[in-house]
């Protein structure tokens, strides 16, 4: 059987060995297949091709989706049988699926490979042990024509949890290499655009990106940004089309900019080319710096509570009575105490776990004014943690003596502490 | 009970309570002696749903422009993707609202509605307690969906519409059952499929094939930082699958900031899904600055906090909150707690007339009350005898009580917009000597006297420096605040002080300022008559004569530099500091202006700032406060009485202790102040030492000190065996 490899270019190869693998429909495959490979390498896609064309039973499940068994299973048997009724198939256990899917079978009077694919198979090892080996094994348990296809992003090693398995027959999907992905993004250009030009634009983003990123989702998503910025020229008509040095001169520190910021998603697709429109519309070389809105406006209390963790959590215990009680008397120097030992260093092993008492005492005396003890500052520091800034440690139930630990950087809390005209470096002593 | 079972067995039977909630009764809670309590309560009720309905209009006009960036947002969303933007990401609202998380309920119903009014059909509030684990995230999201789309789908059922089979719908009701992504994608594509047949008219809408334009499904997440992440990772990635096919918006609640829960909360995977874009909420202390601006510190709403109050419940937002509901709700304990308590607050109405109407009907009961109240008699005090017995009568008293309240509103409808007009002037100037913000001056002007207070001063003589363009700019901005407001009174105040005569002599002022360019060259003429005295010094014989003369000079020099400019900012400054210290006098000094201003801090403190610590001290060291019995009333001297409740006697000798206690010498304490019999006399406590302690005693004794473990006045600890340590310091 033929394909057509200008669908999914690049897949040529897996696409000819799932075929081979699956044969004629009325052969009887192998019980279950794992195709794995790296995330957005055109696993599911590949698939989903393959079992299209060659118009043989199939279903598609997402593990993701079906969090339970249950789920799950009525999930394959409603996808076979083309029932739509929410609930129509109930299937708790594996004992009923096989008896479900002999059902089905028969009235839909199968003579052909019916193929249960599972999408994100990782999921699977979290639920029962025997759930696995009873689907891998699942064409022999139910003496029906079925074959089982796994597809994950982890190595099959990863699927052993000390249950007898029985290997599958593995599909490996390498990840795609350089001159695979520019082919592929080529493939994904916009309608209207000349290849030539496009390719050419791709290579400048493969150049400025490959060697920090080869996923070609996040590839996809850069070229899309920064498509627009590199046609401005030639839509203004300041450069021809074929300039392609003066093009690249032109989109570089556009692209170099988004190196910084690779993964990160600071700014979204639509944000980005509004931010790119503004610039284009002025001076299209000149760009602005992305806004940051990243500090939070806290409450006067909230802040100072903060500032009072993060003392806590970096500083060590014995440490308070130095920065905290007046006329603490001389600290002995003595030669031991003058070493510091770097391996002590809390900002390089991180924040420490501290009482609640510890924290209220140091927000008692690092605040100016008296503050009443009232049940509102309290209540401020179970609003840091919902806000993910302190974080509870331990169990809910230990109501006598709850710890916490503070979470947020030293550019943050130094930044709060700014706005209160609060030295926090003078209070630390990793810096003393 | 008995007759509530029909059952013949014994057992225990579980009766559910009355269904219907009592009906609360407000006239119960209200003083019975004071007969005019219900009407108070009545007027009351009534300004504070005034000041609800201006505050509910600030809140929306703010919200506004928000609401409606996002809805384009998600219309623009969900219409066809070109094939140019052809990802299958979320679009994703991300909404900055501040960390005010107390208002963001509110906040997120508005914005559900205002999403429902315009394009989608569905919209979902996601709220972390729902949202533990998958399952009950989608049972959340079925059940608001069904209960949104509960009426349209019954109308197509009536219809005859098979298409919507009612054992989907069932299945999707029903509690038990699992709801999957896929399950609601696919009654979501039932639901919104035009209906070509049938159905109902309003139902049917024109949809274009080619542009495919469908309402897409809303899904709001209130408290995104509170989402577990695996659920929320789970969530998006299931949503991603079906992205393609069903429109869908997510609209995130972000407390933080954006980098902080994209890099913390969701992971690579997830975000590469989502097409984002931010949204900033306005911000609550914005909000806050309007209400205060637009409701409280304005002639429209009668009722009016008392300088420090303002400050005491602006403080709760600040410190600690940030939120506009609670204020909101302090406001409203305050004002419903004026009319509640205070008996002139039957005059606080919003119009002169209908006081004096209620003056008209007072009773003798009213006026002995209304005489009592302290602004009165210091009234009272300050006049001759004559009047006073005038005022004493009953006719004297409502005239003059008529004349007290028609000079209050007089005063209040001058008062605030020369107190706007004052904060414009000086909210610009270096070191803000009178505050940054208009409330702050509010709390100043009530508390001082403007015309002694050293920031007025300043701020007076930083403006009697400013330059030509900054005077002309302040002069200017005055005038158009006095403008902007309504003045009833006209005939009630000087001429030469009214605000309208005022805004035009400002406007004189800076005419005759901008006139000044023409004829600038008029100091010229004064500088000539230096030269001669340049000689004269040399003449000088000793340095005293020169320093004499040098000094003489330098205040000539002095007198001699007023130019017209500086002359009519003088002048200028001069009548300003006379118009303020005209209207912004110290209300406290008008009798009855209780009638409109709340001043009682500590019932504020007493009712909203709930300080538990506090009240349990109390509780330990003075029962009596709780526990009104005669023999208790001695422990607040230092006293223990041995019939005080055990936890009160191991507290009042642990207070005594150091550091670590011995747990064997407390008790032992513990043991002679409760058999301590009354009377008996000396004896026989030295007699109790010797005695054993009796195993009722030790039990009492290890409870109390449980408890005090419990409420963390002490702790076991491992330094001693048999001590416990105090987690209190002790006063000595």
């Amino acid at each position: 059987m033929s394909h057509d490899s200008s669908a999914i270019p690049a897949r040529g190869k897996q696409i000819e060995q799932l075929i081979s693998i699956f044969g004629d429909p009325v052969d009887v495959t192998m019980p279950a297949l794992f195709v794995y490979g790296h995330s957005s390498c055109g696993k599911t896609i590949v698939l989903n091709h393959v079992l299209e064309k060659l118009k043989v039973p199939h279903v598609v499940v997402n593990c993701t989706e079906c969090y339970t068994n249950s789920v799950l299973f009525s999930a394959i048997l409603q996808g076979l049988s083309g029932d739509n009724d929410l609930g129509s198939w109930k299937c708790d256990n594996l004992n009923d699926l096989g008896r479900n899917l002999r059902k089905v079978y028969e009235s839909q009077s199968w003579n052909e490979t019916v193929y249960i694919v599972f999408d994100k198979a990782e999921r699977l090892r979290d639920r029962e042990v025997n759930l696995l080996p009873a689907l891998i094994n699942l064409q022999e348990l139910t003496s029906l024509n079925f074959c089982v296809i796994l597809v994950s992003e982890l190595p099959w090693e990863k699927f052993y949890n000390g249950v007898g398995i029985r290997q599958p027959f593995i599909v490996f999907f390498p990840d795609y290499t350089k001159s695979e992905l520019g082919e592929i993004l080529c493939h994904c250009r916009p309608d209207g655009v000349d290849r030539e030009f496009y390719q050419h634009y791709i290579s400048i983003v493969l150049a400025v990106f490959s060697l920090a990123c080869r996923d070609l989702r996040e590839l996809k998503h850069l070229s899309e940004l920064n498509f627009s910025t590199y046609c401005a020229p030639v839509k203004a008509g300041k450069f021809d089309e074929g300039d392609k040095h003066k093009l690249w001169k032109h989109v570089e520190p556009h692209l170099k900019e988004a190196l910084q910021q690779l993964y990160l998603r600071k700014v979204s697709s639509e944000e980005w080319m509004k931010l790119h429109d503004i610039t284009e519309s002025g001076d299209a070389t000149v760009l602005k710096p992305v806004k940051n809105s990243d500090t939070i406006e806290l409450p006067f209390y909230s802040k100072f509570l903060l500032i009072a963790a993060y003392i806590a959590s970096y500083n060590p215990a014995s440490t308070d009575k130095r920065f905290f009680v007046k006329n603490a008397g001389r600290m002995k120097k003595t030669a031991r105490s003058m070493k510091k030992d770097e391996r002590k260093n809390s900002h390089l092993r991180g924040p420490h776990a501290f009482p609640l008492d510890r924290m209220m005492a140091i927000f008692y005396s690092i605040v100016d004014s008296r503050v009443p003890p009232t049940a509102n500052i309290f209540s401020q520091i179970s609003t840091l943690v919902t806000l993910h800034l302190l974080a509870k440690i331990g169990h809910e139930d230990e109501i006598d003596c709850p710890r916490y630990k503070c979470t947020v950087s030293l550019d943050f809390i130094s930044a709060v502490a700014k706005t209160m005209n609060f030295d926090i470096v003078r209070y630390l002593f990793d810096f003393v | 009970m008995d007759e509530a079972t029909f059952s013949v067995s014994k057992g225990c039977f579980a009766f559910k309570g009355d269904s219907k909630e009592n009906e609360f009764e407000t006239t119960k809670y209200l003083k019975s002696d004071d007969a005019r309590c219900a009407e108070r309560w009545k007027l009351g009720t009534e300004v504070w749903n005034n000041i609800e309905i201006s505050t509910n209009e600030i809140n929306s006009s703010l919200q506004e422009s928000m609401f409606l960036d996002l809805v384009k947002y998600i219309e623009r969303s969900c219409l066809p993707k070109n094939a140019m933007t052809g990802r299958s990401e979320i679009p994703t609202a991300a909404l900055m609202t501040g960390v005010n998380m107390p208002d963001h309920a509110a906040l997120f119903v508005k914005l559900k509605e205002a999403v429902e009014e315009s394009i989608a059909q569905s919209v979902v509030i996601l709220q972390s307690k729902d949202c533990s684990n998958i399952k009950s995230m989608m049972r959340a999201i079925v059940n608001q969906l069904l209960g949104d789309t509960g009426m349209n789908t019954s109308r197509t059922s009536d219809a005859g519409d098979e298409d919507i089979a009612s054992d989907d719908l069932y299945y999707m009701r029903k509690k038990s059952s699992t709801i999957t992504m896929s399950m609601i994608v696919k009654w979501y594509n039932k639901v919104t499929k035009p209906h070509s047949h049938g159905g109902s008219p309003g139902k049917k809408r024109k949809i274009d094939d080619t542009c495919f334009a469908r309402k897409p499904l809303v899904i709001m997440c209130q408290d995104l930082e509170a989402f577990p992440q695996l659920v929320l990772h789970d969530f998006i990635i299931m949503c991603s699958f079906h992205a393609a096919t069903l429109p869908m918006v997510l609209v995130f609640g972000i407390a933080t900031s954006w980098t902080d829960v994209s890099q913390r909360l969701l992971s690579h995977s997830a975000i590469v899904n989502l097409s984002v874009e931010k949204f900033h909420a306005p911000t609550a202390s914005e909000h806050l600055a309007l209400i205060i601006d637009k409701v409280l510190l304005t002639t429209e709403q009668p009722f009016k906090l008392s300088g420090k109050c303002l400050e005491l419940i602006v403080d709760v937002f600040l410190c600690h909150d940030f939120s506009i509901t609670s204020f909101l709700h302090a406001l409203k304990f305050c004002a419903l707690e004026h009319f509640r308590e205070q008996p002139c607050s039957i005059l606080c109405t919003k119009s002169l007339k209908e006081a004096e109407s209620v003056i008209s009907k007072f009773t003798k009961n009213d006026i002995r009350l209304l005489k009592s109240v302290d602004s009165f008699k210091r009234y009272v005090a300050s006049h001759d005898k004559d009047k006073q017995t005038a005022i004493s009568k009953d006719a004297g008293f409502k005239s003059e009580i008529k004349k007290c309240i028609h000079d209050l509103h007089v005063f209040h409808s001058f008062y605030f917009p020369a107190l706007h007009c004052l904060h414009i002037l000086t909210s610009s100037l270096p070191q803000y000597p009178l505050g940054k913000k208009i409330r702050e001056l509010y709390h100043m002007c009530y508390k001082h006297d403007i015309n002694n207070h050293e920031g007025f001063k300043q701020a007076f003589l930083l403006l009697g420096v400013s330059s030509r363009d900054q005077l002309v700019k302040h002069l200017n901005n005055c005038a158009d605040t006095l403008e902007s407001f309504t003045y009833e009174f006209d005939d009630c105040v000087d001429n030469d002080v009214h605000p309208n005569f005022a805004s035009a002599k400002l406007h004189a002022f800076v005419e005759n300022l901008e006139k000044m360019d023409e004829n600038d060259p008029q100091p010229d003429n004064d500088e000539k008559d230096e030269e001669p005295e340049n000689e004269t010094l040399e003449t000088v014989k000793y340095a005293y004569q020169l320093q004499e003369r040098l000094r003489n000079r330098a205040n000539k020099k002095r007198i001699r530099k007023m130019t017209r400019f500086e002359k009519i900012r003088e002048e200028a400054i001069s009548y300003l500091k006379s118009f303020f210290w005209q209207h912004l006098q110290r209300v406290q000094f008008m009798p009855f202006h209780e009638a409109f201003y709340f001043d009682s801090s500590a019932a504020v403190k007493r009712h909203l700032l709930a300080a538990p610590r506090l009240a349990i001290q109390t509780a330990l060291s003075n029962p009596y406060q709780y526990l009104p019995v005669p023999s208790l009333e001695g422990m607040s001297y230092g006293v223990i009485p041995p019939n005080a409740p055990d936890i009160c006697v191991a507290y009042k000798l642990h207070n005594e202790c150091g550091n670590i206690i011995n747990l064997y010498d407390w008790m032992s304490a513990f043991h002679v102040i409760t058999t301590t019999n009354h009377g008996e006399g000396e004896t026989n406590s030295e007699e109790n030492k010797k005695v054993e302690i009796d195993e009722v005693t030790q039990a009492r004794f290890i409870q109390a000190v449980s408890e005090l473990q419990h409420l963390g006045f002490v702790k076991p600890t491992k330094k001693k065996t048999d001590h416990v340590q105090r987690l209190t310091w002790s006063h000595s």
